[in-house]
């Protein structure tokens, strides 16, 4: 009876747990130099990620922030930035 | 006998290390808080961190001192939407906080009186 209760419980969990309501928001601005941390959050991308991912990543999140559509060049410059930085880095990386 | 002589060496030994140290460890923020650059460093790592300013809200939506909050509440609404749908969550964190930084400078311009 318990595990009946249990498995309902758990199913009603999985189910609800679609949409994240918990999101707390990244707090601040920009970081005044950007690391690879923040390039990587920006991207949404792991920090080691491979040259495909990135530049895979980069198009995707340009596209949502272009200029042309309704973006900013302030954010534009940091998502190059952002994928310079992976990319440069990765690249010494994979080298060794 | 002789294991207690060394206990006592080592104890006195590391107690006039461990003085020494935070004597100069004193020293040296001393030195640092009279050239002034620490405390510089120290402002800028606060304030970069923990909040947005009002210039880097304005670049982050792309509006100008002169544009209305109409005008950013749009580009607030269409970036976010953007984001969430294929942008990251930390751009979409920057541009919402963005929008609060400038809500709240339009709230107390309001407030004011003065037109922002």
């Amino acid at each position: 009876m318990g595990s009946r209760y249990m498995l309902q419980a758990w199913q009603a969990f999985r189910t609800r747990a679609a949409m994240p309501r918990v999101w707390r928001f990244y707090p601040g601005g920009f970081e005044r130099e950007m690391t690879r941390r923040e390039a990587a959050l920006i991207l949404g991308v792991r920090e080691r990620a491979a040259f495909d991912k990135i530049k895979e990543a980069h198009k995707r999140v340009m596209v949502a922030n272009h200029p042309d559509a309704g973006g900013s060049h302030y954010i534009a410059s940091k998502i190059n930035e952002a994928k310079d930085m992976l990319m440069g880095k990765g690249k010494s990386g994979s080298m060794f | 006998m002789a294991g207690k002589l060394i206990a006592n060496l080592i104890v006195m030994g590391s107690g006039i290390i461990g003085r020494a140290m935070l004597q100069a460890y004193r020293k040296a923020l001393d030195n640092a808080n009279k050239t002034g650059v620490a405390h510089e460093t120290i402002n800028n790592i606060r304030r970069a961190s923990k909040t947005m300013t009002e210039q880097e809200a304005r670049q982050i939506l792309g509006v100008s001192e002169q544009s209305t909050w109409e005008e950013i509440a749009q580009r607030y609404d269409n970036l976010f939407e953007r984001n969430a749908k294929s942008g990251s969550f930390y751009l979409q964190s920057k541009v919402h906080r963005a929008k609060e930084c400038l809500e709240n400078v339009y709230q107390k311009n309001k407030q004011d009186g003065t037109p922002p």
